[in-house]
């Protein structure tokens, strides 16, 4: 049974990644944490939801899903947290808060609340692996995590922008002396936010369903993901978020369901406090 | 990183709230001026006013169609010259099925708004949140959506629930698992709030009393992304059936769940899940062959009554598919314009309830007969059985 519960710990904590690398990726360059990049998820199934039903297929729902989400997270960046960027953490947090609810009431007068079904573009039959049943969407969605996830962490160790984007992170100004445009880079980075929003609706819709309140959880999860991992580590974030999909699970198998929710968050709690930094939290880099 | 801590705990508070949003169903702030030519409170020479408590949005919304059906009856009843000459005023508000938000929206009916009659509202656990405060308050709670043994056997006169007590419906399950499978060890998954934990209870006395094991019992949070954990425990204990007490979208998920393990279990659910949603979140596969507990005939049944129902809901919202939970709230509804036209002209809390009480024999809603009097205020009081089949739920004889 222990493989078992471990496997499918496994399968749901690769669902919270996505959305922890987004929270880590979008704090690392701008210090916001931010609230609504679960409903950027939310907005974009509902419209990949659209985009099927009016008979267009998976892939150009999800190319359309990105497109409109990459708009919702620039124009967020344009129309609210441009204007406070230097402004304390508190401040960009609570402004995030706010489009959370914006994006929540929206959608909800938009499509309604009520859950909604969205097609599986996975089979589900489950499939034998060391004599733990998993089904093959799962492990789709798994692997597709991961690529994704080793994607990111390339596109920022190699790539121009990247390496840009990363030097934005370690000092902002000194990074505008050497000729970076900062702007576009913030914008770059609420752009790539929004795709791995897009892409954590997208493969989270068939298996929790579409309803404003769909990422409600997975955010909660999706940062204590990243809190775990030190909120600056990508790799900290998605072996943060395997580890509370896996001992949620553990501890609802062993302990009893009634401590599946809470294990996970004191295990975390206990964590930060023997090392305050997260488990790839660096030396202090909070600013003063 | 030295605030990672606080921040966390600030992130889950922020995250486990749901929104504050409505449906522009709320009630108006109490300026109405009209004259109050009953003494009773929420009576105008006009009007009579009700209100609800509804899980408009989160992860328990599909409940919300309890709250359309009524209205769409008391809509239906006010195109049609309302209840001796007044209109029903039927108020919903979202408490997210978050008893914490229950209890406040609660206190302004009753306080600001001055209703009536609580009347029609869903779920257990707000409803076990808000109960002593109502009766306090001398408002009666009529025909609430909640099976929890202490709302459904509540000591006052003043609550009429709609349904039977959870303890009967679980003991049920048991039995039909018992005499249907013949199973000797039995699992269960329960919703963990008081609705579950009285299933469960019903289940286990019953199971003791007829030597059935319970091999496995796992309770899940209704904010759990997916309940994988519950299902698998369940499956190494080997009952022989699985028992599900579960919400349509949690039904689901075991369900799919089930469906993914590959395990070929027998599976008796509770009416609380039934609703064709289900078929559409899990797919025909996973749901076929489930017995489910009804309180009610099918919504595609052959009568004049359901009939009725179907065509009244589609009339006030064309984009609801008829569904079993839209009658909770459609039948409650016309239960209680039944005891508001009983009661007369001269209407107070009183003689409401007298009026509630009087109903006996009574075959106009769409309960094949409503039988209540002051010791016996439970609108629906037996429960028979579907089965899911090839894409839809249909009567099932033991």
């Amino acid at each position: 049974m222990l493989f078992q519960l471990i496997l499918s710990g496994l399968a749901t904590g690769s669902l919270y990644a996505l959305t922890a690398l987004g929270i880590v990726l979008i704090f690392n360059n701008t210090r916001t944490i931010n609230i609504a990049q679960g409903d950027f998820g939310m907005f974009g199934a509902f419209i990949a939801l659209m985009a099927l039903s009016s008979g267009l297929g998976f892939g150009g729902a999800l190319v359309l899903s990105i497109v409109a989400v990459i708009l919702i997270a620039v124009l967020m960046h344009l129309l609210v947290m441009r204007w406070i960027e230097d402004a304390d953490w508190l401040i960009l947090l609570t402004a995030t808060l706010g489009v959370y609810y914006v994006l929540h009431g929206v959608s909800g007068w938009l499509w309604g609340r009520d859950t909604k079904s969205f097609p599986d573009p996975f089979p589900k039959e489950p499939i034998e692996f060391l004599g733990a049943m998993i089904s093959k969407g799962h492990i789709f969605v798994m692997i597709i995590a991961f690529v994704i996830g080793g994607l990111l962490f390339a596109f920022l160790k190699y790539s121009k922008w990247g390496t840009a984007m990363r030097a934005l992170k370690e000092d902002k100004y000194c990074a505008s002396l050497m000729g970076i445009p900062i702007k576009t880079i913030i914008i770059l980075t609420w752009a790539v936010g929004g795709i791995m929003a897009a892409l954590s609706g997208f493969l989270l819709a068939p298996i929790i369903w579409v309803s404003p309140g769909m990422m409600d959880t997975v955010l909660v999860k999706g940062y204590a993901a990243a809190i775990f991992g030190g909120l600056y580590s990508m790799p900290g974030a998605v072996l943060g978020a395997l580890f509370i999909g896996v001992a949620e699970n553990i501890a609802g198998g062993y302990l009893g369901a009634e401590y599946k929710v809470s294990l996970a968050f004191v295990m975390i709690i206990i964590m930060l406090a023997i090392k305050p930094t997260g488990l790839f939290g660096g030396g202090k880099r909070r600013e003063v | 990183m030295g605030v990672a801590l606080c921040l966390m705990l600030f992130v889950a508070a922020v995250g486990c709230s749901s929104t504050g949003g409505n449906d522009g169903n709320d009630a108006k702030p109490d300026g109405d001026n009209k004259a109050n030519v009953s003494n009773a409170p929420g009576v105008t020479a006009d009007s009579i006013l009700l209100g609800a408590y509804q899980p408009m949005t989160g992860s328990e919304s599909s409940y919300f169609r309890m709250g359309k059906g009524a209205d769409a009856w008391y809509q239906h009843v006010n195109e049609n010259g309302g209840v001796n000459g007044r209109k029903i005023d039927f108020k919903m508000k979202d408490d997210g099925y978050e008893p914490a938000r229950t209890k406040a929206i609660v206190k302004e009916f009753i306080e600001r708004d001055k209703v009536f009659a609580m009347a029609n509202p869903l779920g257990s656990a707000p409803t076990s949140a808000v109960i002593d405060y109502i009766v306090e308050q001398g408002v009666p709670l009529i025909g609430a959506g909640t099976g929890a043994a202490k709302n459904v056997n509540y000591p006052s006169e003043l609550v009429w629930p709609l349904y039977l007590d959870y303890t009967r419906e679980g003991g049920q399950l048991v039995e039909m698992a018992q005499n249907q499978f013949g199973a000797q060890k039995v699992a269960m998954i329960y919703q963990n709030d008081p609705s579950g934990q009285t299933d469960l209870a019903g289940a286990e006395e019953y199971a003791n009393a007829n030597g059935v094991e319970f091999v496995a019992k796992q309770g899940y949070e209704v904010s759990e992304v997916d309940i994988a954990s519950q299902v698998i425990t369940s499956q190494q204990a080997e009952p022989d059936v699985l028992i599900l007490f579960a919400a349509p979208e949690h039904l689901a998920k075991a369900l799919i769940q089930v469906q993914k393990l590959g395990w070929d279990v027998p599976i008796v659910a509770s009416f609380i899940g039934l609703d064709s949603v289900v078929f559409d979140l899990a797919g025909e596969e996973a749901v076929n062959g489930i017995i489910i507990s009804t309180i009610f005939r099918s919504p595609d049944s052959d009568s004049a009554s359901i009939d009725e129902f179907r065509k009244i809901l589609k009339k006030y919202y064309p984009k609801e598919e008829p569904s079993a939970i839209h009658m909770w709230g459609y039948s409650g509804a016309q239960v209680v314009t039944e005891a508001l036209e009983r009661a007369g002209k001269d209407i107070t809390r009183e003689n409401f309830i007298e009026a509630m009480g009087s109903i006996q024999g009574w075959k106009g809603s769409i309960i094949p007969e409503v039988n209540l009097s002051k010791d016996q205020r439970v609108m629906v009081s037996s429960v028979s059985w579907m089965h899911a089949k090839d894409g839809e739920f249909v009567p099932f004889t033991p």
